[in-house]
């Protein structure tokens, strides 16, 4: 009974295979549908803060006070996140597990010293009272890094649970697709930081 | 596909990550909360036929309750009973079958997905239930109203209503997630993305329309909680904001949504049409483009919502003309359908009779969109009755007939047994009347200039003196509308134990989820499925038999059931 259970998924297993329509793994796909709707989220919030920032001129003496340091410190995390996300991918695609999850803990420290920065700037932003109730500009800092933040945090939380099963060298495709998504993450942070910190 | 061997048992096969199984738990659940939603109508009708009587069940309905009931029947009716039904029950249980495939792409993502929405329905449930009651602030939610308690007297209720909301959106993106990789990559061989069934089509359009319209919105209500919990203003002009941003936000979702609900409902319909006229789509070409076109149009007509708004009207032009010509690709469609039905050998099942109802009542609702979405009339009409008894015609067709539609056309293959057909008939035809009987006078109300989302009717009696008849008929029609399901729930439970056996094909219809038996064993098919031909090959010339199915079976596999 258990034996034809499991030929008759194996067999259902490979008829997927055969299946697949396109040459593109379903995961990944479905990983670009996501980051589909993911990009109108987070292009959505930053169309609305640009819109606002161009009727309100007077937010630049708000935005004055952001951390600059701090935020160059979290978006260099980011970028190094970047560099070690790409290794960990390249490790996958030759089923070098070990390497693979070497490169995937590197990453997820820099996505930790990340949050860790973003957490130093929200306590001494709220403890200066620069509260979402404050001004309009905090209150948009707040929700677009915060909505960053739980991506980040999403990342973390999944490349984290792969780590195991990608040391024995196993579900090598995830990583790749998981890559896809830290990399999208990365990205709309150089945006964020560039219209948050920079541009005045 | 590492489902199969991992089939829980006993009580834990409610955590099933069958398709079919996922489809009737979203079953279930819509029609359940449809009663919910239906019954809270019933209260609205009877307050405004006979204000502030105490009406047995509902007691006395004051205005903050009435908020309460509009709210609650349009939340509940959009997200919880069309999106479940047409796009969790029908996109779920017919995608798979319908290309030839064993499951979703990602089966533990689809039973997710429910258990999402699941928690979802409870969290709105829950919000009847807490201090000073559910969200009053109308299903769009505009601040102030659901900023600011005070204008309600509800605070508990709407915060429920925003967790609820953004859950329930959360399980359509997964949905949504499934249903595009599904089609993508799980198809026969041999069916091209041309060969697909309309209503597969339309799912998939559906399911990019909500994934690329939903963002903005989730940001929205992140900042509306804000706004409520952390003293942020981004809709309060007091400090610096401004509440027509939630408006663009809101409706730069809502309006893709309304095609996110008539697309599955039209795809039912073409379905049904064909195996009950047993003839080809007429034009099925063109009625994909016309959706894709339509699809995105879809995100340019948001503003039609905010005529009277206080919007720019150099802004306006132009959403109005996007209106207008969204009708286009809608009227494409609507007569490629009606085309199908010409010199068709028609056959009168109880889904062919809902499938042409909804024809001829969204018909209504279409033309006099045409109207509103004109932003001059529109200053007129906007607010009032016109505007109810409109959305009524576009959405009742496309969500309760086209689902009704669907329901007794593949509620053999879903539990193997056919409906009653004489009790459907009865049901279709009471339905149908009672329908237009509630809604015809609200265009009447609505052309006198009755106010809508008022509580009280003869509030302006002076300027609608005599109009008062025309919401009793209404809300009569309306008792009897919700009376009407009766005979359905009843045909539907008595022919689930009761029903004749159906066979796996009892319509002679020729896509692909005839193939399996009826009810479907849990991979599907007893062997690989070839698309052989085209979805809709009713009396081809030529043929001896009315209809050629889409696909065959191969290498039937000995180790199957």
């Amino acid at each position: 009974m258990n034996e034809g259970k499991r030929k008759m998924s194996a067999h259902a297993a490979a008829l997927a295979e055969r299946q697949a329509s396109t040459r593109v793994p379903s995961g990944r796909l479905g990983m670009w549908w996501f980051l589909g709707s993911e990009l109108t989220l987070f292009t959505g919030m930053m169309l609305i803060y640009v819109v606002n920032r161009i009727r309100h001129p007077d937010w630049a003496s708000a935005a004055e006070s952001t951390w600059i340091a701090l935020g160059i410190t979290g978006t260099g995390m980011l970028l190094a996140s970047m560099f070690t996300i790409v290794r960990a991918q390249a490790a996958a695609k030759d089923t070098r597990g070990a390497s693979a999850a070497r490169w995937l803990v590197a990453t997820v420290v820099l996505g930790v010293a990340f949050l860790v920065c973003q957490a130093f700037e929200y306590a001494r932003a709220l403890g200066a009272g620069l509260e979402p109730s404050a001004h309009l500009f905090w209150a948009y800092y707040f929700l677009m890094t915060g909505m960053h933040a739980t991506r980040v945090l999403g990342g973390l939380v999944a490349l984290t649970t792969l780590l195991p099963a990608a040391a024995r060298g196993n579900h090598m495709r995830r990583v790749g697709t998981l890559g896809l998504y830290w990399r999208f993450v990365c990205i709309v942070w150089f945006v964020y930081f560039t219209l948050l910190y920079v541009v005045r | 596909m590492q489902h199969g061997a991992s089939q829980p048992r006993g009580l834990w096969r409610v955590f099933s990550l069958d398709h079919k199984t996922i489809a009737k738990q979203y079953l279930l659940t819509g029609l359940v909360m449809a009663i919910v939603g239906g019954w809270l109508a019933q209260g609205m009708r009877a307050q405004l036929a006979w204000p502030y009587r105490d009406f047995p069940f509902f007691g006395l309905i004051e205005p903050g309750r009435y908020n309460a009931l509009v709210t609650m029947h349009g939340t509940i009716m959009l997200f919880w009973v069309a999106m479940p039904i047409l796009l969790g029950a029908f996109g779920n249980f017919l995608i798979p079958l319908m290309i030839g495939a064993r499951d979703m792409a990602f089966p533990r993502l689809n039973m997710l997905s429910f258990w999402t929405f699941l928690l979802s329905t409870f969290v709105l449930l829950a919000s009847f239930f807490v201090e000073a009651g559910p969200a009053a602030g109308g299903w769009t939610a505009y601040p102030p109203l659901s900023a600011v308690p005070g204008y309600t007297g509800v605070d508990l209720g709407t915060d429920l209503w925003i967790v609820a909301v953004a859950l329930e959106f959360i399980s359509v993106l997964m949905g949504g997630i499934n249903f595009l990789t599904t089609t993508i990559n799980l198809r026969a061989r041999g069916m091209r993305m041309m060969d697909l069934p309309l209503v597969v089509w339309m799912q998939l359009v559906s399911s990019v329309l909500f994934m690329l319209s939903v963002g903005p919105l989730i940001a929205g209500a992140a900042m509306l909680f804000l706004d409520r919990h952390a003293g942020s203003g981004f809709f309060d002009p007091a400090k610096g904001g401004d509440p027509l941003l939630w408006q663009h936000l809101f409706w730069f979702f809502g309006h893709p949504e309304v095609y996110v609900i008539l697309l599955p409902g039209l795809g039912i319909v073409a379905e049904v049409l064909t195996a009950g006229a047993r003839k080809t789509l007429f034009g099925y070409t063109m009625i994909v483009w016309s959706v894709i076109v339509s699809g995105l149009l879809s995100f340019l007509v948001w503003s039609h919502h905010q005529f009277v708004s206080g919007l720019d009207p150099r802004f306006a032009m132009p959403f109005a003309l996007t209106t207008i010509l969204i009708s286009v690709p809608f009227a494409v469609q609507l007569f490629a359908l009606i085309a199908t039905l010409w010199r068709g050998s028609i056959r009168y099942s109880p889904a062919m009779l809902f499938a042409v109802g909804t024809i001829a009542t969204f018909l209504v609702g279409g033309t006099t969109g045409i109207a509103l979405g004109a932003s001059a009339a529109d200053i007129y009409f906007h607010d009032t009755y016109f505007v109810v008894a409109h959305f009524h015609y576009t959405l009742f067709p496309s969500v309760i007939l086209a689902m009704h539609a669907g329901i007794y056309h593949w509620f053999p293959k879903m539990f193997g047994r056919l409906m009653h057909a004489k009790w459907g008939h009865v049901h279709f035809w009471l339905t149908f009347v009672f329908f237009h009987l509630t809604f015809i006078p609200q265009f009447l109300l609505g052309l006198a200039g009755h106010p809508r989302r008022v509580a009280d009717p003869l509030q302006f009696d002076l300027l609608l003196s005599g109009m008062q008849p025309y919401n009793l008929v209404s809300t009569i029609g309306a008792f009897c509308l919700f009376a009407a399901q009766v005979p359905f729930l009843i045909n539907f439970c008595w022919s689930l134990w009761r029903g004749k056996p159906a066979g796996a094909n009892p319509w002679r219809a020729t896509t692909i989820e005839w193939l399996a038996t009826s009810p479907p064993p849990h991979d599907n098919f007893p062997g690989e499925v070839v698309a052989v031909r085209g979805p809709y090959e009713y009396s081809t010339p030529g043929s001896e038999s009315d209809w050629l199915p889409q696909g065959k079976l191969e290498n039937a596999d000995s180790v199957a059931s």
